[in-house]
């Protein structure tokens, strides 16, 4: 009986804890899994509360703002400073250097941080549902601007009725004094700018950028300045092939650095690229159409596959996550697509640190669309303790030459020197401070060349943004809200074709497959859609 | 532990003129209140508190006013769950590939329960089941990379060692082909996951009286026989409770394996996209919470609704080994 009897117990124990083992460890990869889809950021639930309270703006403007025009004190403030990129070494030391440059001018100090490429755009929203603490922001159309502002994550900087008022009018007058309006026309979500551009080139075009030693060692560099369209790189790619086998790759993708983004195809997706329904940016038509009732998209898909069954684009493609940036710095690339502008080639060199040893080929027209004045922005969060601070660092960053080049480049003598007036050279502590990154900070005609760049960059700046044709659609962005649904499934399905279609990797004749998809699933709406909010945007200019 | 919790709501409702009784009920088994007291709290805290969160899957978040004054939308959030017209694929691809990791799960680790159980050598024994349970703590992206060295179209070991020891001379582009992923994925899930099964089955059969089989060897059972008759009947109770478990968690995948080891091919949906990859997919553009919550909800009530039934189907066929 008591043997009985304590079995029973002890199966039922062992029931219990094993019940209680499993459970925890289920729990625990719940946990792991809500980890990977989302809220790596640990800070998110710890504020949760306080997106409950009053919006921030709101404590702001019962706070005096001191500096309506000449007030002399202007409390102490750390201005949180966020761009999109690697973070840099020497962080400490530039922070440093920017406080004492700051302090007496408008009595701020700065904390720099980053996120790197690609994690951007998966963190930035994670950051704004969590309220963290973030002042100047570096946002831009390709990495959910309009959504990010949907969200309420950015300050409108010129609304007079918000409780800070027009930030821009007050505090920006450098910034509307230097830049050219299209930016802040072309920018505007709603009737109201929610980034400030970069001052930088206007006009888009694309182009593939390539080693220049490598082309020389094989005699390549007649052919490749007579590359006239995408068609001509093929037997330049062959050769490098034949001539340098699988050491080399001659040219290399991934999903969305390939021929058919905006880069070679004049596609304006009037937001986000994902998300099917263009205009032709080098046309003057209104008329909103699929991609795949664009002729040259399907023949560029063509072509592209073309390439890979050559054994010309790398095998993994289609789902490589190596960013091209990155794929040139390891050296075994001898081609990449990108977007172009004067100068791209040497800035790329430098930012690979293989200066000089890049070329550029500049293909097809030069368009403005709103992507391209809305492509680099400096925003002001709805966290920001003291919107009009950071309004007036921004207005620095545009006008105050040394402040923009201390930023961009660091300190002189330690992480450049100067070798005339507004050249320089990589100085000994380069690798500790080199963000690359200043198409995204401020105005980049303040910028310091450097000397592997033509000194007059910022005159073929000029120029290239001159005589630049306007997309039909400047100014407009898609309210993605009305058709949210239909957009979510679409992006689903794009994600099954485009990188595999688009890097050659699968049969163009796929293409037909993903068309009928796309109409089963709401394609018709969502053009609609962008056709009347098109519409009526024009009606309203 | 959902049953204390109900039966000291009954307690504290009881009427006034049993409040002596109370005192006497509360004197006897207050201590055990008082222990349970830090483990009800945390399971009130993460499991409880946050479904106040469900009612996100209704409204149209902003951030800037916060979630409790954001504007209702009803159902609206739910609707691109169902409105593609691959519904039924992630369906189907989720459902299967969870029934398949479950049944496998079943088998291969009660049978490597029985073998890590009768090796006579303990050390050996131990040293095994260490081996078997060590890619459970592997994370996903390790795997990935594992699984992208033996698949890589270019250098990856099958295309250029493996496949030609067969004769296969013909690279396969395995990250292009869905048609080879219904095998990879049980492989790579059990191959991760069965130490960790197995090492709950090996402590039910410890924990069996070993007077068991010494009585069924004095009658002359085969070792085969043993194991039908007794191991098995006897760990009954944890396979239910184990299978019942992941049950509760068909709708549901892991997105690890899903998304990871994939690499997220486009090409490969036909058979790897399930529902947490379609949502993740769909929203990660979009960045909208009241969309991925709703689907969030419609996971967690569909896997109520299986648990219940497949909890009230075993009650019908056996009423002791049903989980409550």
């Amino acid at each position: 009986m008591f043997r009985k009897g304590s079995k029973r117990v002890k199966s039922s124990t062992m029931l219990l804890s094993v019940i209680l083992l499993t459970s925890m460890g289920l729990t625990a990869c719940g946990g792991n899994n809500n980890n990977s889809e989302g809220s790596s950021s640990p800070s998110s639930s710890a504020k949760a509360s306080e997106s409950a309270s009053p919006s921030p703006s709101a404590s702001d403007s019962a706070s005096p703002s001191p500096s309506e025009s000449a007030s002399p004190e202007l409390k102490p403030y750390e201005l949180k400073v966020l761009w999109e990129g690697p973070a840099q070494k020497d962080f400490p030391a530039i922070e440093a250097e920017i406080n004492k440059y700051l302090q007496p001018k408008i009595n701020a100090t700065v904390k720099l941080s980053t996120l790197d490429w690609g994690v951007y755009t998966d963190k930035m929203p994670l950051l704004i549902a969590g309220r963290t603490d973030m002042d100047v922001v570096f946002t831009a159309q390709w990495n959910g601007h309009a959504n990010n502002v949907a969200k309420g994550g950015y300050l409108a900087l010129n609304n007079p009725d918000l409780p800070v008022g027009n930030l821009l009018e007050k505090y920006g007058k450098d910034i509307t004094a230097s830049l050219d309006p299209t930016f802040l026309e072309g920018a505007k979500i709603k009737g109201f700018n929610y980034g400030i551009p970069t001052n930088k080139e206007l006009a888009a075009q694309g182009g593939v950028l390539y080693r220049t030693d490598i082309a020389e060692e094989l005699g390549l560099t007649e052919a490749l300045n007579n590359v006239k369209t995408v068609a001509d790189l093929e037997p330049i790619l062959k050769t490098v092939k034949e001539k340098k086998g699988s050491s080399i790759i001659p040219l290399f993708m991934k999903d969305g650095e390939t021929f058919n983004t905006h880069y070679m195809i004049q596609h304006d997706y009037l937001g986000d690229a994902t998300i099917d329904g263009l205009v032709r940016k080098d046309g003057d038509d209104p008329k909103v159409i699929s991609k795949f009732e664009d002729p040259d998209y399907m023949a560029q898909l063509d072509l592209t596959r073309k390439f890979f069954q050559e054994g010309l684009i790398n095998k993994d493609a289609a789902t490589t996550t190596l960013g091209t940036q990155d794929a040139m710095k390891k050296g075994n690339v001898f081609m990449i697509t990108s977007s172009m502008k004067p100068g791209k080639d040497a800035e790329f060199g430098n930012a690979i640190n293989m200066p000089g040893k890049i070329k550029q080929i500049d293909l097809g027209p030069r368009t403005v669309s709103t992507g391209e004045t809305a492509g680099a922005m400096l925003a002001i969060s709805t966290t920001s303790k003291d919107p009009a601070r950071a309004m007036m660092f921004i207005n620095l960053l545009h006008s105050d030459k040394y402040l923009n080049n201390l930023l961009n480049f660091g300190i002189e003598g330690k992480h450049y020197v100067k070798v005339s007036d507004n050249v320089i050279k990589a100085g000994p502590n380069a690798a500790d401070y080199n963000p690359g990154v200043a198409w995204e900070l401020g105005n980049q005609f303040l910028n310091y060349t450097f000397e592997t760049e033509a000194p007059d960059k910022w005159d073929q700046f000029k120029k290239f943004n001159e005589g630049a044709h306007k997309s039909p659609a400047l100014g407009f962005t898609f309210d993605v809200e009305p058709v949210k649904s239909q957009a979510a499934v679409l992006i689903n399905i794009a994600k099954q074709y485009q990188a595999a279609l688009e890097t050659g990797s699968i049969d163009p004749k796929k293409a037909q497959e993903w068309y009928d998809k796309e109409k089963k699933n709401g394609l018709a709406d969502v053009i609609a859609e962008k056709q009347k909010q098109l519409d009526a945007f024009l009606a309203s200019k | 532990m959902e049953q204390t919790v109900q039966n000291s709501g009954s307690a504290l409702s009881k009427p006034v003129n049993q409040k002596k009784q109370n005192i006497g009920y509360w004197r006897k088994y207050g201590v055990f209140y008082f222990m349970m007291a830090p483990a009800l709290l945390v399971l009130l805290v993460n499991n409880y508190l946050p479904m106040i969160g469900s009612i996100i899957a209704f409204k149209n978040v902003n951030y800037q006013t916060g979630v409790f004054h954001s504007p209702w939308v009803g159902w609206a959030n739910f609707k691109f769950l169902f409105s593609t017209s691959d519904a039924w694929n992630i369906t189907k691809n989720t459902i299967i590939y969870n029934v398949i990791f479950i049944v496998l799960n079943l088998i291969i680790g009660v049978a490597l329960a029985l073998l890590f159980n009768s090796m006579r050598n303990r050390k050996l024994a131990k040293f095994h089941q260490t081996m078997m349970f060590l890619p459970y703590f592997l994370s996903w992206i390790i795997i990935t990379y594992l699984v992208y060295g033996f698949l890589n179209p270019e250098i990856g070991l099958l295309n250029k060692t493996i496949l030609p020891w067969f004769g296969v001379d013909q690279p396969i582009d395995w990250y292009t082909e869905s048609k080879y992923w219904p095998y990879i994925l049980p492989i790579v899930n059990t191959w991760k996951g069965i130490g960790y099964y197995a090492v709950f089955y090996l402590a039910a059969i410890i924990g069996i009286d070993k007077e068991y089989y010494e009585a069924a060897t004095i009658d002359g059972a085969t070792k085969w026989r043993q194991i039908r008759s007794i191991t098995i009947p006897l760990i009954r109770p944890v396979i239910i409770v184990l299978s019942l478990l992941q049950v509760g968690r068909i709708f549901y995948s892991d997105f690890g394996l899903f998304y990871q080891v994939t690499r997220n091919s486009g090409p490969l949906y036909d058979t790897t996209l399930v529902i947490d990859t379609y949502v993740y997919q769909g929203l990660v553009v979009t960045g909208d919470f009241g969309m991925s919550s709703a689907a969030g909800m419609y996971q967690a009530v569909v896997g109520f609704v299986v648990v219940f039934t497949s909890n009230l189907i075993i009650r019908r066929i056996s009423k002791d080994d049903a989980l409550f």
